[in-house]
């Protein structure tokens, strides 16, 4: 009876310390993560171009950048405008509107700073990011959204769900993408 | 009394039901085998109980999602983003204010606990779907436009020209306006104007020059692929499309006769073409013809480009005839870049091995499938 006691309590207990922990951990508390670099910056093509495979505004500084901090290095925004001069889409009073990349543009760019290689296929860069820790700098295409690519940072994979996480340098917090939606991705390491 | 406490309540008077109950079935002896049946079948009920709870956690926790928003909307200061529009500005503003619905705007909190802290509801990372970001860094506004945004209750981010062709983020904001005193007034980084109207000439130079830039911009949208009126019913009609197209003929590097005459082809829509012209333009056309490598590779990269140099359409039309020509050629760039990217969707990201796949094979794929 005092053993039939003692169990009937811990199971209680366990049950109810379960359920309080989360309820205090996720009702009373909102889950903004805080972004790891909040630069909310432009990411959109210019309407005037052919295509938009190069929906990269100033978002692909911001990935830059942020490649950069989890690498232990500083890169001035200054040098990755003067880097793709050329290729940058200025307004009338000179923001940055755009920055026009295709595949071999985004690659050269990519090692200038970092030593960035292309996975072997999808399953080698989900084994790169899950078992080595390591990052990809890709572009994004999201479904039900014309004509648009995202430069992000892919950060986590959640494989029962088919979905990066990505750190996005226009909108801070939690961003999730499919596999099937991830474009030229580079898995992003120190030049040698 | 919030949910977190509700739910605790309720599942401590739950659980001392349940305790209860079980007490009176252990002094019923003759309960004692089913006691025991229960006993080994604990695991089973305890995975019960615990599925039980994880979902109603989950439905309390989406539930404290949308409460936070409105907890915030509720205790925070909103610093809506007001575009201009010419049909009843200043209604729009005070709807800005007082709207309930998700847009996109700013709220401001401070408290002795958090200091001041921003937030940014929008939908730019998925369309139609408002999230709340809280934000690390500050607005990008001049001191003195942030002593209005602490001080003055009914304060406003103001783009007066739109770019319609990018979506807003913070760091393109550049003025506010306020209500003071029931008079809108509007803010650059050094100066505040006491009129709508003062702050249009400043910036814009005269209501004229706001008003042409202001319409180009509209004028713009309307040819863009975003705009809804450029689409095809099916793949194959897109595929029909680049097929026919000249810049996509080009940007395949195909035969210089077959883009020309796809081009004069294009033109014979938007004005009447003599056969004189029509004998000059191919002349001129085949020594302005510019197809090569530079050609696809901006294609791919989205750059602009031109198949023909427009010097020989001047040669050839009239002013205006040349301007419903380039109204056209810009319309056909629309329907490329719409037929490109449904047919590219198709394709996917990686080919039969699982091999991620370059804009140049995704060109190649496409362009096999088209001639």
């Amino acid at each position: 009876m005092k053993i039939t006691s003692l169990l009937k309590t811990l199971t209680i207990f366990t049950i109810f310390s379960l359920s309080v922990t989360s309820c205090q951990n996720e009702l009373d508390e909102p889950q903004w993560q805080m972004p790891l670099e909040d630069a909310p910056i432009r990411s959109l093509s210019d309407s005037r171009s052919e295509i938009s495979t190069v929906g990269n505004g100033e978002c692909v500084i911001g990935a830059i950048q942020y490649c950069g901090s989890k690498l232990g290095m500083k890169i001035f925004r200054e040098d990755i405008i003067n880097y793709f001069d050329d290729k940058i889409i200025r307004s009338e009073s000179g923001s940055i509107l755009g920055i026009s990349l295709n595949t071999e543009d985004w690659h050269n760019g990519l090692n200038h700073w970092f030593n960035a290689t292309l996975p072997l296929g999808q399953n080698d860069l989900i084994s790169q990011i899950k078992y080595n820790n390591r990052i990809a700098c890709c572009r994004i295409k999201p479904d039900g959204v014309f004509n648009v690519t995202h430069a992000v940072v892919l950060i986590e994979v959640n494989t029962y769900k088919s979905q990066f996480k990505y750190y996005d340098p226009v909108d801070p917090g939690d961003h999730y993408v499919y596999f099937k939606n991830v474009y030229d991705p580079r898995i992003i390491t120190p030049k040698q | 009394m919030s949910i977190s406490h509700t739910f605790k309540i309720g599942y401590e008077l739950m659980l001392r039901s349940f305790l209860i109950n079980f007490n009176k079935l252990l002094q019923i002896r003759l309960l004692i085998p089913i006691f025991a049946l229960l006993t080994t079948q604990i695991s089973y009920i305890m995975k019960s109980v615990l599925s039980i709870c994880v979902v109603a956690l989950s439905s309390l926790w989406a539930m404290s999602q949308d409460v936070s928003v409105a907890k915030i909307r509720a205790s925070a200061k909103i610093i809506p983003v007001v575009d201009y529009s010419p049909i009843c500005f200043e209604s729009a503003i005070g709807k800005a204010f007082g709207s309930g619905d998700d847009r996109n705007c700013f709220f401001l909190t401070t408290d002795q606990k958090n200091g001041t802290e921003l937030y940014w509801l929008n939908d730019y990372s998925e369309k139609g779907r408002f999230k709340l970001s809280k934000m690390s860094k500050s607005l990008p506004l001049s001191d003195s436009q942030t002593e209005i945004l602490n001080t003055v209750d009914s304060v406003f981010i103001f783009n007066p020209c739109p770019d319609i062709r990018f979506e807003f983020i913070p760091r393109d904001i550049r003025y506010i306006g306020y209500r003071d005193g029931g008079q809108t007034r509007y803010m650059s980084t050094d100066r505040t104007f006491d009129s709508l109207s003062d702050f249009i000439v400043s910036e814009f130079g005269s209501v004229a020059n706001f008003t042409s830039l202001y319409l180009e911009h509209f004028g713009n949208a309307f040819f863009s692929p975003g705009s809804g009126l450029y689409g095809f019913n099916s793949d194959r009609a897109a595929i029909d499309f680049l097929k026919h197209d000249y810049r996509f003929n080009a940007v395949c590097n195909r035969q210089a006769e077959e883009t020309i005459s796809l081009f004069i082809e294009l033109l014979k829509k938007a004005v009447i073409v003599t056969p004189a012209q029509e004998a000059r333009l191919t002349k001129l056309l085949a020594d302005s013809y510019k197809a090569g490598d530079q050609i696809t590779s901006d294609f791919l990269s989205g750059k602009s480009f031109e198949v023909f140099r427009p010097q020989t359409l001047r040669a050839v039309f009239s002013p205006d005839e040349y301007d419903l020509i380039q109204n056209a050629i810009t319309e056909n760039k629309a329907r490329l870049a719409i037929a490109y990217w449904r047919i590219s969707k198709t394709i996917g990201n990686s080919d039969a091995n699982g091999a991620y796949l370059s804009d140049r094979d995704i060109l190649k794929d496409i362009s096999k499938r088209t001639f």
